[in-house]
């Protein structure tokens, strides 16, 4: 189990390798790129960036350098912002998103799971057929226009919510229904399937021979087995809500980093954008090594059997 | 009263994307106490159709029941059960052993949570006095080390430990009668060989009777007394053992006899039943049989043959037994 | 009853029944033809890529025709979708965004499927250490979000139709890719590849013969779906202004400037954001039902 442990942590590092250097080499290998120097800088800014980024070095030292700086978790000074530097952003502005991103975490698994079970224990059924329908409209409908319904309909028809801002636990729930819309609709429907495939199995079969009654049946036999891959998608889901979070921030004008990423980009702060995809990527990928360290513990079959890559 | 189960007049269908296709067609089986009977047939002949059915376990929103059939447990018609009623039934009174071991049982519970399901429920007792009794359960069915294995996952026991699980299973409540949908043909001919002999001697023990369903013949010589013959959906012969065996009487039966290799002829060629199972969208009129039959009559091609009673118990549905055929010979 | 019935009947006489051959193709489009959304589904794609194709071509005005006296003109027998903030008739933008976003979900999905069939097909077919290492590449590709790297590509490379294309292709081939090579290695072990090559069957053979033909289903199911997914990233890519360069618009371009005057013309988000839901429902109903379809784990009754 420890093995299995080490194991992902040495892929995890040769991922943020990998992205370091794919991020590296976008930056710099293109003509015209962000180091150029015909770039009209403040000064205090181009002063900085030479400083730190030794733009007159060969493109190896550059490298080397970009790379003990990233693993020494210096991320680089900001183009936009003369004085700050980029951690200086992050550590600003990522609190709230990970607030915003924790409750729409707690709200598409919840309600996923829970619309899933429902949908899959009356199958077939008005309730099952409703939910669907839901579910398929949240996730073809992309958040941006989400967002725009659920404001519309409560900020403004029935005018019971804030629009935007981010001063209370009020202002918390739109933008939390827009996140968690499309991953609970994809949770939703995952439950759905996963457990109508759980029971199809012939285990299921067994137990009622035995006389298991249908609800023990749904609960104790088959939401065990329906449930890992929810779990398994809970990566993903990480993923998601971060990249979700760029336009639901961004329509609520939530001051958190989804919405300074797009600014960033609006910007063409360069340094910002490089060093919040790290950051992210980072994120994304500490997430991931959470889950599948969790991952064992809930299926029996995996703690004991070599886990290859797959 | 000695008779446990009585099957009348069942017939089975379901509805499919193809349309409705009738599954088992006025199926009709008596069980009685403490003996062990045996359905043989082909794949797909309708023999696990029919121990699903009369457990319920066939999927409630494609199977259809037919409205004339009866299924008696002792004596009392079960087909309009509910759901409820029958979880009563089951795994209390009746209980089923699958074919494959893998599959069967759950990847994420414990053995011994799995068998200490169905004690706590029909016998009421505590999780700790279940796991008491089966760890004693494990033991009965050859398992060692039973203690170990209670709190083991199915992943981790070889195919013949997690047969012999399920066995401990299906019979935690001691049963009446013990339904065994191929409970072999998963396991190599050694373990096979012990699971038989586990059934025979628990059979012994709890006084239950055994509906034995299998494909292999001499599985079904070795451990049944009476035995049922199943073709197409439809029961074609019926009787002891010792008669199908010796005097088989439907054309079916005698070329699945023949079709047996002959230790002590080697160099008889082997012989198979031309054709093959009929798609049960496109029955022949008549007789199922009468494409691969090499006895067919004109009125084998009409009308589908009653059963006729050749005494002892020993039933076949032939129009070759026809008492108005002029000659009745047995066939050879 | 008489004796003629009980006359022997010659066994050369008796005709088999002919049971018509059922393959995958028709098992597949008849499960198909029950499921009514797919077929919903089918027919709204049809009829999007029909407007795509022919609706330009009908209208009287082009997309960047500008008429700042009609701006931000209400729904009218002139503008049958009103026009937008520059005068722009808004039906033809739809139209035109049409093709550009479906052109857009087809070329990014095709060029997937290419890379992702070949790199699958590769690492299936040859297996052994080739497989390991590229399926190990594989893994660390799909650790990384994916869509930050999109946005890092249309950052360097500039927005831009041509690169839309491109920067989608190159980043969503490997599900494909894993499908791909998952479906080739299950086929190597079937017994009747082993039959094939047992008979001196010549592996190019095999390959069109025996394994393609068995991919399809989750190749096809996976491109539909694919399609929405491009559709939708590249909506997302407009709404931070790193879609398709004005005039053009794509829906997601629309969308997003719908959602900044959505106050007070509502209209101009309405219909664009209309078509744009319409086209990825269709699509995943297409999707859904070709999968329960064409999946052949899927082919069990009654399991919806």
């Amino acid at each position: 189990m420890i093995l299995y442990l080490m194991k992902r942590m040495a892929g995890a590092c040769v991922v943020l390798w990998v992205i370091i250097t794919i991020t590296f080499g976008l930056m710099h290998a293109i003509p015209g790129g962000p180091f150029t120097q015909e770039k009209k800088l403040p000064p205090v800014v181009a002063a900085a960036v030479e400083e730190r980024y030794h733009l007159n070095d060969s493109l190896a030292t550059q490298y080397w350098d970009y790379m003990k700086h990233a693993a020494a978790l210096d991320l680089g000074p900001s183009y936009k912002y003369p004085g700050k530097t980029v951690n200086d952003i992050i550590a600003e502005t990522f609190p709230v998103s990970a607030e915003l991103g924790l409750i729409s975490l707690f709200l598409a698994l919840g309600v996923g799971v829970c619309a899933g079970m429902a949908a899959a224990w009356r199958k077939n059924s008005w309730v099952d057929y409703s939910m669907m329908v839901c579910a398929t409209l949240g996730v073809s409908v992309p958040s941006f226009i989400i967002a725009a319904i659920l404001i519309q309909l409560f900020a403004f028809t029935w005018p019971i919510l804030p629009a935007a801002m981010w001063h209370g636990p009020s202002y918390v729930v739109l933008p939390a229904l827009a996140l968690a819309a499309q991953p609970a609709s994809f949770i939703m429907r995952l439950t759905r399937s996963s457990i109508l495939d759980a029971l199809a199995q012939d285990y299921i079969k067994t137990a009622r021979a035995r006389g298991v009654g249908t609800r023990s049946l749904l609960i104790h036999h088959a939401l065990r087995n329906a449930l890992l891959p929810v779990v398994s998608y809970i990566g993903p889901l990480a993923a998601a809500l971060l990249t979700g979070s760029f336009i639901v921030e961004s329509i609520f004008a939530i001051p958190g980093l989804g919405r300074h990423f797009v600014t960033s980009i609006y910007n063409r702060d360069y340094t910002m954008i490089l060093g919040i995809t790290i950051f992210y990527s980072f994120l994304i990928i500490m997430m991931n090594l959470v889950i599948d360290g969790i991952y064992p513990l809930v299926d029996p079959r995996i703690t004991l059997q070599k886990r290859k890559g797959e | 009263m000695n008779t446990l189960l009585d099957i009348q007049n069942l017939s089975i269908s379901f509805r499919t994307y193809r349309g409705v296709l009738e599954a088992i067609h006025h199926v009709s089986i008596v069980v009685n106490k403490g003996e062990t009977i045996g359905i043989v047939g082909e794949s797909g002949c309708g023999k696990s159709v029919t121990a699903h059915a009369v457990m319920k376990l066939l999927p409630k929103e494609t199977a259809i029941y037919s409205p004339d059939c009866k299924i008696m447990w002792e004596g009392t018609n079960i087909v309009s059960f509910t759901e409820q009623e029958m979880n009563a039934l089951r795994g209390q009174d009746m209980s089923m052993v699958f074919q494959d071991p893998m599959t069967a049982l759950n990847p994420v519970l414990t053995i011994g949570d799995q068998i200490c399901e169905g004690l706590v429920l029909h016998r009421r007792i505590s999780q700790q006095q279940a796991l008491y009794e089966a760890e004693k359960l494990l033991r009965a069915v050859g398992i060692t080390a039973p203690e170990k294995r209670l709190h083991q996952y199915p992943h981790e026991l070889s195919g013949g430990m997690r047969q012999r699980s399920l066995i401990a299973m299906a019979l935690a409540c001691s049963p009446r009668l013990l339904f065994a949908d191929e409970p072999t043909t998963a396991l190599d001919v050694t373990t096979e060989a012990q699971v038989l002999y586990l059934l025979r001697s628990l059979q012994q023990k709890l006084g239950m009777a055994i509906v034995l369903i299998s494909h292999n013949l001499g599985v079904i010589a070795q451990m049944c007394r009476r035995v049922y013959v199943m073709y197409a959906g439809c029961v074609v012969e019926s009787g002891m053992v010792e008669d199908i065996f010796d005097k088989p009487a439907h054309p079916y039966t005698n070329g699945l006899l023949a079709s047996l290799p002959d230790p002590e002829h080697k160099d008889k060629p082997l012989q198979g039943i031309s054709g093959q199972a009929p798609d049960l969208f496109h029955l022949p009129e008549g007789c199922r049989f009468y494409p691969r039959c090499r006895h067919t009559m004109q009125i084998c091609m009409k009308q589908a043959p009653p059963c006729y009673d050749l005494g002892k118990g020993h039933q076949a549905a032939c129009w070759l037994l026809c008492p108005e055929r002029g000659k009745y010979n047995e066939i050879t | 009853m008489d004796t003629r019935d009980f006359e022997p009947v010659d066994p050369k006489c008796i005709v088999p029944i002919r049971i018509p051959p059922q393959t995958l193709r028709s098992r597949g489009w008849r499960q198909m033809k029950q499921n009514k959304l797919a077929l919903l589904g089918l027919g709204i794609v049809v009829i999007m890529t029909s407007i795509a194709i022919f609706g330009p071509l009908v209208t009287s005005y082009t997309y960047d025709d500008q008429d700042f006296a009609m701006a931000n003109a209400y729904p009218s027998p002139l503008h049958w979708f009103g026009t937008d903030s520059l005068g722009r008739d808004l039906l033809v933008r739809v139209l035109y965004g049409a093709r550009i976003s479906l052109s857009i979900g087809l070329a990014a999905s095709l060029i997937n499927l290419f890379i992702g069939v070949i790199y699958g097909g590769i690492a299936g077919l040859v297996g052994g250490r080739v497989d390991r290492i590229m399926m190990h590449i594989v893994d660390i590709l799909y650790s990384i979000p994916m869509l930050l790297y999109v946005i890092l590509l249309m950052v360097v490379f500039k927005p831009g139709l041509l690169n839309i294309y491109i920067a989608l292709g190159i980043a969503y081939w490997l599900n494909m890719a894993r499908i791909v090579r998952g479906q080739i290695l299950s086929l190597k072990k079937q017994d009747y590849v082993m039959a094939a090559r047992s008979y001196g069957t010549s592996t190019w053979h095999i390959l069109t013969r025996h394994m393609i033909p068995n991919c399809m289903g989750p190749i096809i199911v996976t491109l539909t779906l694919s399609i929405p997914e491009a559709i939708f990233t590249e909506a997302f890519l407009s709404f931070i202004g790193l879609g398709v360069s004005a005039p053009m618009a794509s829906w997601g371009v629309l969308t997003s400037e719908g959602i900044n005057s959505m106050r007070s013309f509502p209209f101009q988000l309405i219909f664009p954001a209309a078509a744009l839901c319409i086209t990825m429902l269709g699509f995943m109903f297409l999707g859904d039902g070709l999968r329960d379809a064409l999946d052949p784990q899927n082919q069990r009754e009654g399991n919806r």
